[in-house]
């Protein structure tokens, strides 16, 4: 996996998610941190986007209430898949 | 040798990221030569031209950026699309960069070994 996309602020308020599509590699992964776990709100536009390519941090989405609100096809990592996927990744680029 | 990436997409003025930028830059220029600026987003309007620094009683933010030729950091990039959604082109700015499309920063990301956001 080439590079890791950090995201962490909701579709809403910033536009690092769009920006940070528009240039990602197809080998690429995204995780969503803090308010960007908002943007796989199931039934949403970003949510459906994000299919197959996003993944949410559990505790994030947890602490608001989305845990069974997830857009199909959107995974989840705990703490320790956070890290894991960091090192399995050539670099991470923080969208901050 | 490292490959860095410094990624600017936040304004000038409504923070100090540009300026943590600079000095993280030049700082690093010295032990790594292969470092490249990606302005995108927001981040082109910190090279923006005609900002009066002295209207708000700050440093001259804009300037700081003018000291990277300087030091010889060189590589400096604008994400072209970001320049455009907001009306301007490279006349608008202070220095001499080198443009880049979406496929072209898809590059750069890949090409770098460590990103640095600002």
């Amino acid at each position: 996996m080439a590079t890791l996309h950090l995201i962490n602020k909701s579709p809403g308020s910033s536009d690092a998610l769009k920006a940070c599509l528009r240039v990602i590699a197809a080998d690429d992964a995204i995780l969503l941190i803090e308010d960007a776990v908002y943007a796989a709100l199931a039934g949403t536009e970003t949510a459906g986007t994000l299919a197959g390519l996003g993944t949410a941090l559990m505790a994030d989405l947890e602490a608001r209430g989305l845990q069974r609100r997830l857009g199909e096809g959107i995974a989840t990592v705990d703490e320790h898949g956070f890290v894991e996927l960091c090192t399995r990744c050539d670099r991470v680029m923080s969208w901050f | 040798m490292t490959h860095l990436l410094f990624h600017l997409r936040k304004p000038p003025h409504g923070s100090t990221a540009g300026e943590e930028a600079v000095e993280a830059i030049l700082a690093s220029s010295v032990f790594e030569p292969t470092l490249t600026v990606l302005f995108e987003g927001d981040g082109v309007l910190q090279l923006l031209a005609d900002q009066q620094a002295d209207t708000l009683g700050t440093r001259d933010v804009a300037a700081n950026w003018t000291a990277l030729p300087v030091y010889e950091v060189e590589d400096l990039r604008v994400h072209e699309p970001s320049l455009r959604q907001r009306g301007l082109s490279q006349a608008d700015l202070i220095l001499d960069v080198s443009l880049v499309d979406d496929a072209q920063m898809t590059a750069l990301i890949a090409q770098a070994d460590q990103i640095l956001g600002f």
